[in-house]
């Protein structure tokens, strides 16, 4: 089975969550995914969530009153950990040019995709889980 | 012949936001199509089978409790289970037991149970297709 994770959203629950909700649901179904050599993942970045390619800290963290929080999300961390488990990672480039960020090389194991390269991503997918 | 299985995430809690009753009519589009169906509830959508949801009267609709009769996703979830049971299709919903424990909605409604992601995985692996609603 070929899962495309396309990834639209971004910084959805970042701070309550301290971790991309979608990037952590992916991690916890990789043991599930290689456990088949046919089985594949992809992660598409479209829209707000190509900034992800680009995260090179943990994300600030939160202070209310006295409260601190101490262990922010890593969004880079985790597209590490993704390429690592054989995860592709692709970034839509009209995307990136939209926000400025087409001029940003982008970190080893993401690549960047064409929009009219797409439909051939997709339609190698047996399923398309759109977040 | 075996029906086909359709498999849906969903992430959005009661109440909040439209597309929860679009996932609420698109399961029972799928039973009226025979199709066999799965659930995985995730982060808000945790509490949708959340068993002490509680129906209340609303004083500017002029109404009591009985009255109004208040929508919850619980009773849908059981509605949807009767139809299932019914047209002697499957109905499973799992929840997101970490998602569960965040938001302290841990007693379910019969025929919801605790799960991982592992099991959206599996729910996928055997479905005829999968749909994923994310929150917006």
């Amino acid at each position: 089975m070929r899962i495309l994770q396309v990834l639209d959203q971004a910084f959805r629950t970042t701070v309550e969550e301290q971790d991309e909700t979608i990037l952590w649901l992916i991690q916890s179904m990789l043991k599930q995914s290689k456990a088949d050599p046919e089985n594949q993942m992809d992660l598409l970045l479209t829209g707000n969530a190509v900034y992800y390619a680009f995260q090179t800290t943990r994300q600030p963290a939160l202070k209310i009153g006295e409260w601190t929080q101490t262990q922010p999300a890593d969004i880079s961390k985790d597209l590490k950990n993704l390429t690592k488990n054989g995860v592709g990672i692709l970034v839509v480039f009209e995307d990136l040019w939209d926000r400025g960020l087409d001029k940003h090389p982008l970190p080893y194991g993401i690549e960047f995709i064409n929009r009219n390269e797409l439909p051939h991503i997709y339609v190698r997918a047996d399923q398309i889980w759109n977040w | 012949m075996t029906n086909k299985i359709l498999t849906f995430a969903f992430m959005d809690p009661p109440f909040e936001s439209e597309q929860t009753v679009t996932f609420f009519r698109l399961l029972d589009s799928a039973l009226d199509q025979g199709a066999d169906v799965c659930v995985f509830a995730y982060e808000g959508a945790a509490a949708l089978s959340f068993v002490k949801q509680q129906q209340h009267g609303n004083s500017v609709h002029g109404r009591d409790t009985e009255t109004e009769d208040h929508p919850l996703t619980k009773n849908w979830i059981i509605a949807l289970q009767k139809k299932a049971e019914i047209n002697k299709l499957a109905f499973e919903w799992i929840n997101c037991g970490l998602c569960v424990d965040e938001r302290g909605v841990n007693e379910t409604i019969p025929g919801c149970g605790r799960g991982s992601p592992a099991d959206f995985w599996k729910y996928a692996a055997t479905s005829f297709n999968t749909l994923t609603i994310g929150t917006k």
